[in-house]
C-alpha cells in the first residue's frame, strides 16, 4: 500500500472516530440495596453490546452510546433482575441510580453461581481463597472445618471439638499465621476465641490470604492470614440457631442486629455456646487389666497387664462461650460508623492425650476467660473526596490457667495408679497466664482517581504477659511486655480499563520486647528493640473479563514474642539472641468461569512457593527439661493446587480440589557447629500431608416439598494421602511409621420452610467410620450425627 | 478463548495425573543386615521433626555406619537417648506415659517385647546384679525410689530407699551412679531444687556427695558416707557411665557439680576400696584441678587401673566442647590427652566400647565422625568405622553380644 494511501486512510479514520464520539452519549450512575453498596453487577442496554459493571463504590459508566431509546437491564446475583427505560440525546450523559431487591430463591446458591463478593475478592492480584459461608449456614460446621476444605488449607486437629489446632497455609504453620475477625486481631477478643469454636452462622465470608497479606490486616503474618468477616449488612436480621450431635455435643449460635432507621441507631449482638463429652472411641489402644483395684485406682500394678482394646474418652469435656454486643450510629455528618463494643468469652476444658496417644491424662484442666472493649469508627470523604479514616481500638485481658496437680498415671480406660510427678511430668502446677492488652488500629485510604488509590495502614498492639505457678506464688514478678507496631502503606493502580490492577507494598515492623530478670543476683531489666522492613507486591490482568492471571510476592516476618525472647518463668528459657522468622513467598495463578445457559463452570489453579528462614522452634533441654526458644530451621515449600467447580442454576453443584506441596527441609546444620550438611539438609518434611483433596456435591431443589421450601442434600469427601512420621529416606522401611491414606465421607440432609426462615438439616460425618488423625495418629472421632435447627429472618 | 480453556483444562488434567501418579507412590521394602555385633543409637533433624534411630554396626574398625534406608526407627515406641541395652534387648522406662518396656531389633524394626506399666519413679541410673537382675533407681514424689526387674518375663518389686532427709533448702533427690558388689549397693546420691524461677546463676545448691550403702535384696540402707568437697554424684548414668570396679574389686566414681549448678567446686574422683563401705579417705582424685578445671560427665574403666575420661571444659554451660583423656584411676593421676577431633556431641553421650582389651570411642567431630580404637597397651589411636551422611548426634555405642 503506498504511503500516501496510508496516511489517508488513518487520517480518514481518526477523523471519523473524533466526529463519531463527538456525537455519543454515555450513562453513570450508583447501584445500592437501601444504604449498602452493591460492587460487580452488571448494567446492559438490551439489543446492544453496550454495558457496564458497578465496582467497588458501585458506580456504573456505559461510555459511548449512540442516541435512543433502551432498556437498560441491571442484574446481580442473588437479587431481583431490573430494567428500566431511558432514552438519551446527543452528548447527553444521564446519570440513572439502582437500587436492588434480593431474591431470597437464589440467595443459597449465590456462591456458586456468579460474580458475588467473593468472587471480586478472588480476583485481586493476591492469592485468595474467599469462601461464602452461607451455603454452610444449615451445617453444624466450625469456621476451621469450612477453611479444611478449601486449596491450600491443612488444619490438623487433636480431637474432637474444641482441641487444639495446627493451622496451615501453603505449608506454613503455627504462630506464621494469623487470624482476624472483620480485620481485628482474633487474639485481642481473648483465648476462648478460636476457628474451632466459632459457629458458622456468625460469620458471612472467610478470605484467606495465602503467603502475600494485603496492608490493612496489619500484622506479621508471615505465612498467610485468616479474616473471618461478620454480616456488615445495614438490616434488622435474626439468625438463631442450635445443634445437637454425637458425643453430646450442643452447639448454639446467635447473631442479629436492630437498626433504627430514624436515628441512624444500631445494635448488634452475637454470641455462642458450645460444649460436648467429646467421649468418641478410641479403637486399639492399650488399657491395664488385673492389678488390686479400689474404685479407678488402682492400688498395686502387681499383676496388671497391657491389653488392647476399644475404649471411650473420659476426660476431654470441652465448653466454650461467647458474648459479645455492638451499639452505635450510623450516616452521620460526623461519622459513616461510629459503634462502641463490649464482649466476654471464657472456656473450659479437659486435656485427655499428650504428645501421642500413648500419654494419657486424666486430670489437666484448662480455662480462659477474657473481658474486651472497644471503639470503631469510619468516615467516607473526610475533608475531600475520596479519603476515607477507619479507626479502632480495643482493651482486653485474658486470662489462661492450666492446672497440673495429680501425680496420677492415666489409663484408657480412666483407670490411674499413683505417680512420683504430676501427669505433665512436674511439681504441682495452676499455671497462669494473663495478659493485658491494648490494640490500635488507623487505616487512611484514598482514592487518587479512578486509576489511583493508596492506603496507609498502622497498628499497635502492646501487651504485657504475666506467667506464673500461683501454688507456689500469687503474682509474676517479672513480667513480659512486648510493643508491636507495623505500618503498611499501600499503592493501587488500576489500569487499562479494570484489565490490569497491580498492588504495590511495603510494611515497617517494630518491635520493643522487655522483662525483667534476675542477671547475677540483680534484678535487671532486659530490652530489645528490632526494626524490619518487608515489601510486596500483588498483581492482576484480565486476559478476558473471566479468565484472568495473578502474580504476588512478599518478603515477610513473623516477629518474636516476648516468652521466645526472655522465657516465661515456667518452663521456657530465654534466648536473647533469637531473630524474627522470615520468608520469601511467591504465588502465581489463573482463574477462568464459564456460563453456558445455566451451566457455570469455574476452574482456578496457583503454584506457590515459600522460602521460611530462621523458624523459631523450642528445643528441649536435657539438663534441665526446660525448652529453649532458637531459630533452628529453614524450610521451602514449593506447591501447587487447583480447583474446578461446576453449578447448574440452583439445581446442583460439584466442586473439586486438589493440593500438592513439598515442604523441603533446607536447614543445613543440626547444630551451630556443624561444618558437614546434616543427613536431613533437602529432604522432605516428615509429619504433614503433601497430597490432599476435597470434593464437594449438593443437589437441591426449590418447592419440592410445599411452596417456599428447599430440600438440599450434600456429600462431601476428604482425602488425604498417607505420609511418613519420620524423614523419608532413613531407616529400614519396614519399621518406619507413617500415618496411612485417609477417606473421610460426610453427607448431610437440610430441609428450609418459608424461604429460609426455619431450617432443619441432619448431618453425618466420617460416615463410612473410616480411621482418621492428623498428627502422630492421633485418633479423631469416628462417625457421629448431629442435627441443626435454625431460625432465621431479615 | 476456547483454545485458551482447552489449554487450562489439558494443564489441568495433566497436574491431575501428576497428582495421582505421586500419589500412587508406595513405600519401599527394606534390606536387612542381620546380627550385627553392635549398634549405634543416633538423632537427626531439627525439632520438632527429631528422630531416632538404632542403626547396626558390622564393624568397629572399619567400614560406614549410615542412617541412609538402614536402621530401626524407634519413634512411636522408644522416643529416647536413655535406653539400657543388654545382650541385644533395650530396656527403657517412659514417666510420661508410664511404661517400661522390653524391646529388640528385628527385620529392621523396633518390635516390643514387653512394656508394664510402670510409674515408681522417674529413673536416672541402674546396675545390673546378675544376667536377669536389673535394678533401676530414681526419684518420685521427693522420694529417693528403686525397682528390681527381673528382665527375662518383665517382673518388678519396687521400693523406697530410706536416705538422708532432704535438707532445708532443697526438695528432690538426685541419683548418680549406682554398682553392686558382693551382696551391696552402691548407690550415689545428692540433692536438688526444683525451684527455677533462680536458673542459671542462683540455684540452690547442697554441696555434697553421698553414697547408700545398700544390702542386696534386702534392700535396706545400711549407711550413707558423704563427702563435702563436691556436689552430686554424678549421673544420671542411664545416658552414660560415671564408676566401675576395678578387677580388684574396688570402686571409683565421679562427680560433675555443673550439672547441679555449683559452678564453684571441682570435679572429683572417689574410690571405695574393696571390702571397704566408706569412701577411701586416703585417695581424692580432683581432676579439674589436674585439667583447667574440666568436668567429668562420663567415665569408662579401660582395664591395668586405667580409665578413660569424657571431660567438658570449664564453664556453666553443658553444652560445650569434650575432650577424651587417660587417667591413671589406681594412683589418681592425669595421664594424656588423647589425640582426638573436639567432641562436639551432647553432654551425656555413651561413647566407648571395651572388646579384647581395646577401647573404642566414638567421637561427634565437628566434620567427620569416627570410631577409634585405642590401644592402651602401645598407645596407639586408629580410625575406624565412619558415620556417613551427616549425622549430627550420635548418642550412644552399644556391644550387642
Amino acid at each position: 500500500m503506498p504511503y500516501r494511501k496510508i496516511l489517508f486512510v488513518f487520517l480518514f479514520s481518526t477523523l471519523s472516530i473524533y466526529s463519531y464520539a463527538q456525537t455519543l452519549a454515555g450513562i453513570s450512575g450508583l447501584v445500592k440495596e437501601d444504604n449498602e453498596i452493591i460492587a460487580g453487577a452488571s448494567i446492559q442496554l438490551k439489543g446492544t453490546k453496550n454495558g457496564a459493571t458497578s465496582n467497588e463504590r458501585g458506580y456504573y459508566e456505559i461510555k459511548n452510546v449512540a442516541p435512543g431509546t433502551y432498556t437498560m437491564v441491571i442484574s446481580y446475583l442473588g437479587y431481583l433482575k431490573q430494567s428500566k427505560q431511558v432514552t438519551l440525546k446527543a452528548n447527553q450523559q444521564l446519570d440513572v441510580n439502582f437500587s436492588l431487591q434480593k431474591d431470597e430463591q437464589q440467595l443459597n446458591n449465590v456462591a456458586i453461581n456468579g460474580k458475588t463478593k467473593v468472587q471480586q475478592v478472588k480476583e485481586s492480584g493476591f492469592a485468595v481463597n474467599s469462601i461464602d459461608t452461607k451455603k454452610f449456614a444449615n451445617t453444624t460446621a466450625d469456621l476451621n472445618q469450612i477453611l479444611n476444605r478449601s486449596t491450600g488449607i491443612r488444619i490438623r486437629e487433636q480431637g474432637g471439638l474444641g482441641s487444639d489446632f495446627k493451622f496451615s497455609i501453603n505449608g506454613l504453620s503455627g504462630k506464621q499465621v494469623k487470624f482476624f475477625i472483620d480485620g481485628i486481631p482474633l487474639e485481642v477478643m481473648g483465648s476462648a476465641m478460636s476457628l474451632n469454636n466459632i459457629p458458622v452462622n456468625l460469620a458471612e465470608r472467610l478470605e484467606v490470604y495465602k503467603g502475600v497479606v494485603p496492608v490493612q490486616l496489619g500484622a506479621d503474618a508471615m505465612g498467610g492470614a485468616v479474616n473471618v468477616v461478620t454480616n456488615q449488612k445495614i438490616s434488622n436480621y435474626l439468625d438463631a440457631s442450635h445443634s445437637y450431635g454425637s458425643f453430646n455435643t450442643n452447639r448454639s449460635a446467635l447473631t442479629g442486629q436492630f437498626v433504627d432507621k430514624k436515628t441512624g441507631l444500631i445494635v448488634k449482638g452475637s454470641g455462642f455456646l458450645n460444649s460436648s463429652d467429646n467421649n468418641y472411641k478410641m479403637k486399639g489402644v492399650e488399657i491395664l487389666e488385673g492389678g488390686t483395684r479400689e474404685g479407678d485406682q488402682i492400688t498395686d500394678l502387681n499383676g496388671a497387664s497391657f491389653v488392647t482394646t476399644d475404649a471411650r474418652r473420659f476426660h476431654d469435656n470441652y465448653r466454650s462461650a461467647m458474648g459479645q454486643v455492638e451499639v452505635g450510629v450510623i450516616n452521620k455528618k460526623w461519622a459513616d460508623v461510629l459503634f462502641a463494643g463490649f464482649g466476654y468469652n471464657e472456656g473450659r476444658q479437659d486435656l485427655q492425650t499428650g504428645f501421642d496417644q500413648n500419654v494419657v491424662y486424666g486430670g489437666i484442666t484448662r480455662k480462659s476467660k477474657a473481658l474486651n472493649g472497644s471503639i470503631r469508627y469510619k468516615k467516607d470523604n473526610l475533608f475531600t473526596e475520596g479519603l476515607s479514616l477507619s479507626l479502632f481500638a480495643a482493651r482486653s485481658k485474658d486470662t489462661y490457667t492450666t492446672a497440673d496437680t495429680l501425680y496420677r498415671q492415666y489409663y484408657w480406660d480412666g483407670s490411674w495408679t499413683t505417680k512420683g510427678y504430676t501427669e505433665l511430668g512436674s511439681v504441682k502446677t495452676v499455671a497462669n497466664i494473663i495478659r493485658p492488652r491494648t490494640y490500635a488500629l488507623a487505616n487512611l485510604s484514598y482514592a487518587i482517581n479512578k486509576q489511583h488509590s493508596l492506603n496507609l495502614n498502622y497498628t499497635n498492639d502492646h501487651l504485657k504477659n504475666e506467667s506464673y505457678n500461683e501454688l507456689l506464688v500469687d503474682h509474676d514478678e517479672m513480667p513480659g511486655r512486648m510493643n508491636k507496631q507495623i505500618v503498611g502503606l499501600a499503592y493501587q493502580q488500576d489500569l487499562l480499563d479494570q484489565k490490569l490492577v497491580n498492588t504495590l507494598f511495603a510494611k515497617y515492623y517494630h518491635l520493643g520486647l522487655n522483662r525483667t530478670k534476675y542477671v547475677n543476683n540483680v534484678n535487671t531489666l532486659l530490652d530489645t528493640t528490632f526494626s524490619n522492613y518487608g515489601y510486596g507486591l500483588a498483581s492482576r490482568y484480565k486476559i478476558l473479563p473471566d479468565l484472568g492471571i495473578k502474580a504476588s510476592y512478599e518478603h515477610a516476618y513473623r516477629l518474636q514474642e516476648a516468652e521466645e525472647m526472655f522465657g516465661d518463668g515456667l518452663n521456657i528459657q530465654a534466648n536473647p539472641d533469637l531473630k524474627p522468622e522470615r520468608s520469601d513467598n511467591l504465588n502465581l495463578g489463573a482463574y477462568y468461569t464459564l456460563r453456558i445457559g445455566k451451566h457455570n463452570f469455574y476452574i482456578e489453579a496457583a503454584g506457590f512457593y515459600r522460602n521460611a528462614k530462621d523458624f523459631i522452634f523450642p528445643i528441649p533441654d536435657e539438663h534441665t527439661k526446660f525448652i529453649k526458644n532458637a531459630n533452628m530451621s529453614n524450610v521451602r515449600v514449593t506447591g501447587m493446587e487447583s480447583e474446578l467447580r461446576y453449578g447448574y442454576a440452583n439445581l446442583l453443584s460439584f466442586n473439586v480440589n486438589v493440593t500438592y506441596q513439598n515442604a523441603i527441609n533446607t536447614t543445613q546444620f543440626g547444630k551451630e557447629n556443624s561444618v558437614n550438611n546434616e543427613i536431613t539438609y533437602l529432604s522432605k518434611i516428615p509429619n504433614q500431608p503433601w497430597l490432599f483433596g476435597n470434593a464437594d456435591f449438593s443437589i437441591g431443589q426449590d418447592n419440592l416439598l410445599g411452596k417456599d421450601t428447599r430440600l438440599q442434600f450434600n456429600w462431601f469427601t476428604q482425602y488425604v494421602n498417607w505420609f511418613y512420621l519420620t524423614w523419608a529416606g532413613l531407616a529400614n522401611p519396614n519399621g518406619k511409621s507413617y500415618v496411612p491414606t485417609q477417606y473421610v465421607h460426610n453427607a448431610s440432609l437440610s430441609y428450609s420452610l418459608e424461604n429460609g426462615k426455619y431450617n432443619l438439616s441432619a448431618e453425618c460425618r466420617n460416615l463410612t467410620d473410616n480411621n482418621a488423625y492428623d498428627n502422630f495418629r492421633q485418633q479423631k472421632p469416628g462417625r457421629s450425627f448431629a442435627l441443626k435447627f435454625r431460625y432465621f429472618i431479615q | 478463548m476456547n483454545k485458551l480453556f482447552c489449554y487450562t483444562t489439558k494443564i489441568l488434567l495433566i497436574t491431575f495425573m501428576l497428582f495421582s501418579i505421586s500419589g500412587c507412590e508406595k513405600r519401599k521394602e527394606g534390606k536387612v543386615e542381620e546380627n550385627t555385633p553392635y549398634s549405634a543409637i543416633l538423632c537427626v533433624g531439627s525439632w520438632p521433626n527429631t528422630a531416632y534411630y538404632i542403626a547396626g554396626i558390622s564393624s568397629l574398625t572399619s567400614g560406614t555406619i549410615s542412617v541412609k534406608g538402614n536402621g530401626a526407627e524407634m519413634t512411636g515406641k522408644v522416643y529416647a537417648q536413655d535406653v539400657i541395652q543388654r545382650n541385644g534387648f533395650y530396656f527403657h522406662a517412659n514417666f510420661s506415659s508410664g511404661r517400661l518396656g522390653k524391646y529388640h531389633v528385628d527385620n529392621g524394626a523396633l518390635v516390643i517385647d514387653k512394656e508394664i506399666p510402670f510409674t515408681w519413679l522417674n529413673w536416672s541410673s541402674y546396675t545390673w546384679v546378675d544376667e536377669n537382675t536389673l535394678i533401676i533407681f530414681g526419684d518420685g514424689n521427693n522420694e529417693a525410689r528403686y525397682a528390681i526387674i527381673k528382665t527375662d518375663k518383665m517382673t518388678i518389686t519396687t521400693g523406697k530407699l530410706n536416705l538422708n532427709p532432704i535438707p532445708a533448702g532443697m526438695d528432690v533427690y538426685s541419683i548418680g551412679f549406682a554398682e553392686y558388689r558382693a551382696g551391696k549397693l552402691y548407690i550415689g546420691y545428692g540433692y536438688g531444687s526444683t525451684d527455677f524461677t533462680k536458673y542459671p546463676d542462683n540455684m540452690a545448691v547442697y554441696k555434697q556427695a553421698a553414697v547408700a550403702v545398700v544390702s542386696y535384696p534386702a534392700m535396706t540402707v545400711n549407711q550413707s558416707v558423704t563427702d563435702s568437697r563436691t556436689t552430686g554424684a554424678g549421673g544420671p548414668t542411664v545416658y552414660a557411665p560415671v564408676s566401675f570396679i576395678d578387677e580388684s574389686g574396688d570402686l571409683y566414681f565421679a562427680s560433675d557439680p555443673v550439672n547441679a549448678y555449683d559452678y564453684q567446686s571441682p570435679s572429683v574422683i572417689y574410690r571405695i576400696k574393696s571390702g571397704t563401705d566408706v569412701i577411701d579417705p586416703t585417695y581424692y582424685f580432683n581432676y579439674s584441678a589436674a585439667t583447667n578445671n574440666e568436668m567429668i560427665p562420663a567415665m569408662w574403666y579401660i582395664g591395668n587401673g586405667k580409665a578413660i575420661v569424657r571431660s567438658r571444659v570449664a564453664g556453666k554451660s553443658i553444652d560445650a566442647d569434650h575432650y577424651f583423656s587417660i587417667i591413671d584411676v589406681k594412683t589418681g593421676g592425669f595421664v594424656k590427652r588423647l589425640d582426638l577431633p573436639a567432641d562436639k556431641g551432647e553432654r551425656m553421650v555413651n561413647a566407648v566400647i571395651m572388646e579384647d582389651g581395646k577401647a573404642f570411642i566414638m567421637v561427634n567431630a565437628a566434620d567427620k565422625d569416627y570410631i577409634w580404637q585405642y590401644d592402651p597397651l602401645t598407645g596407639a589411636l586408629t580410625r575406624g568405622a565412619e558415620f556417613i551422611g551427616g549425622i549430627d548426634y550420635i548418642l550412644r555405642i552399644e556391644k550387642l553380644k
